[in-house]
């Protein structure tokens, strides 16, 4: 006889009020689904786990900053070339 | 009136008759609506309903089509996985969900999720965060 058990993992849900999610929370389900660490791991080696983890979320924080601003750089570009100077000046300023 | 989180017998039975298929190339169309805390949703739950799911700003009936990751296995445990999904500029209260192949006829779930309290946005992002895609903690996971 052979038994088949069926399991089902834990989501994550991040919600928002009256903004898009920014990018410590964008960073930290990336990094969710980058490193995971079993709670079944020795002490040290989740220590060492969750350190890296804080390490790659502080890389990706960092990035998608980066992201964010080039994007409304894109935006405040296009909407100065369409004539809208002042909306543009806004954009960049968020 | 209870949302319990589990895999639907149902979909268990369905893969001995080989009704979904989870690849990321020319698999099946799987899809997650979202449910209020007023739904009942468990292991015997059979296929999408639009009974008691929620309604809000940029929630449209049915919900979101996931983008399938293709199946793994890791020792004697096969997973598989689906990429994170968001309702962007939604206004949605939502306490848990189901995922189920629309390809398929009469929409059979897959799994229920529960979120364990009620998640809401407003006139903001609403976003469902899948866990790592490994033997421990995949969404779908067969040992």
């Amino acid at each position: 006889m052979f038994d088949m058990d069926g399991n089902v993992g834990s989501v994550m849900v991040t919600t928002t009020a009256n903004r898009g999610m920014n990018a410590e929370e964008w960073a930290e389900t990336a990094v969710r689904r980058i490193v995971s660490v079993s709670l079944d791991s020795p002490m040290p080696i989740r220590e060492q786990a969750f350190a890296f983890r804080e390490s790659v979320k502080n890389v990706l924080i960092h990035y998608f900053k980066k992201v964010a601003r080039s994007e409304r750089t894109t935006i405040r570009a296009i909407l100065e070339k369409e004539g809208y100077s002042e909306l543009a000046k806004h954009i960049e300023d968020i | 009136m209870a949302i319990t989180q589990a895999m639907c017998t149902s979909f268990k039975k369905e893969l001995m008759e080989a009704k979904h298929n989870f690849l990321n190339s020319g698999g099946n169309t799987f899809k997650i609506a979202l449910y209020t805390s007023s739904a009942t949703l468990s292991a015997a739950t059979t296929a999408y309903s639009a009974t008691n799911e929620v309604s809000g700003t940029n929630y449209t009936a049915a919900g979101n089509t996931l983008t399938r990751v293709d199946p793994a296995s890791s020792g004697t445990t096969a997973y598989t996985d689906f990429a994170d999904t968001t309702w962007s500029s939604s206004t949605i209260t939502a306490r848990g969900a189901v995922v189920y192949n629309d390809s398929a006829s009469g929409d059979p779930s897959v799994i229920v999720l529960n979120f364990g309290s009620d998640k809401t946005s407003t006139a903001g992002d609403f976003t469902i965060t899948f866990p790592t895609a490994d033997a421990s903690d995949a969404i779908i996971r067969i040992a």
